[in-house]
């Protein structure tokens, strides 16, 4: 079962959604991405991650080996199409993004890539939308509202900008080790993506205690 | 017994190895893209370079009729790959024309009412053709 964080477009949290599952879920991390952050982040905190090289038969036979694994595999993606072969087996694909016009577009971009994944091979390939990094403005909160609006996707909510996702990545640990208000609205999302990943058994029995 | 189709890890991995092997053009998202060059930024106090699409033989799009200026006709842009700008400075994408229609009416509105900071229900209603209209996707 695979996990995966992809978008269309660079910085819009891809990196950051991965550790956050794989802390919350406690699941091994493939990271796709040639820059290796996850990777980093999962050798300071002595996580489980292997890292995977882009445009391999090696890397595909591992993707379709986790996606037909029971346990779940988070997967960190490099972003647009290089990063596609990562979403494209799995489960569930959590597309993070800023409330940019750019962002916004990328997302349009991105769901029309997944919606054409979905039309080869992988049709029970759920999306999952989360707005990242925002501020307290009219502008997010009209994204927020465009968001839950939409339809094809699950519109999982919003993670603020705060400076201990940022500790929380020095550290190699999820905000929940760091308390805060993070620590709820990070379980609240996990929890949203639990539902999605296992919807025959309770959230609370799949996530870190 | 479901008829829903199950997962095919050989037809995805057939998939992505074409759209390698073609420049990864098989995974182009399925209405014809079309170029246009599109404003970066809509918050904005003060109007911004319009978008343009091919308005001289076709309908005014709606929303352009409340002393709006038209858009400007379609240019030809080089560069076939998106290419994302910060600020707001124009930037290049590949669109379908229905979002570049959605764009257009945004601006057009943008400039009706020249340094207005957006409202909510203005970005939301330009997030709801964004992601629902052009991608076909069912309304709620």
């Amino acid at each position: 079962m695979i996990l995966s964080a992809w978008s269309d477009k660079g910085g819009t949290g891809k990196t950051t959604a991965a550790i956050l599952a794989a802390a919350h879920f406690k699941a091994p991390l493939l990271d796709l991405d040639p820059q290796g952050d996850a990777a980093r982040w999962a050798e300071k905190g002595g996580h489980p991650c292997e890292r995977l090289a882009l445009e391999s038969a090696a890397t595909q036979a591992r993707l379709i080996a986790a996606a037909e694994s029971p346990e779940l595999h988070v997967v960190d993606c490099p972003p647009g199409r290089d990063g596609v072969a990562g979403m494209a087996f799995a489960q569930l694909v959590l597309v993070p993004t800023r409330s940019g016009d750019a962002d916004l577009v990328a997302l349009a971009r991105a769901l029309a890539l997944v919606r054409t994944v979905q039309e080869n091979g992988n049709p029970g390939l759920e999306v999952a939308v989360v707005l990242n990094a925002i501020r307290e403005t009219g502008r997010a909160r009209g994204v927020s509202q465009g968001l839950r609006v939409g339809s094809g996707y699950k519109y999982l909510g919003e993670i603020k900008e705060r400076l201990v996702y940022e500790e929380a990545y020095s550290a190699g640990v999820g905000v929940a080790a760091l308390g805060g208000a993070a620590t709820d609205e990070v379980a609240g999302i996990m929890n949203k993506i639990s539902e999605l990943l296992f919807p025959a058994f309770d959230s609370a029995a799949n996530t870190a205690s | 017994m479901s008829t829903k189709p199950k997962f095919d890890p050989s037809r995805v991995a057939s998939l992505l190895n074409r759209g390698t092997e073609e420049g990864r053009g098989q995974l182009a998202p399925a209405p014809a893209p079309v170029l246009a060059s599109v404003p970066a930024s809509v918050d904005t106090e003060a109007p911004t370079e319009t978008a343009t699409t091919d308005t001289d033989s076709g309908p005014t799009p709606p929303g352009l009729g409340r002393g709006a200026a038209k858009p400007r006709a379609r240019t030809t842009a080089a560069e076939p790959e998106a290419a994302e700008v910060a600020g707001k400075r124009p930037i290049t994408v590949r669109l379908s024309e229905e979002v570049i229609h959605a764009l257009v009416r945004h601006q057009a509105e943008l400039r009706c009412k020249p340094g207005v900071r957006l409202g909510e229900s203005t970005i939301g209603g330009v997030m709801d053709s964004l992601l629902r209209g052009p991608l076909g996707l069912p309304a709620q």
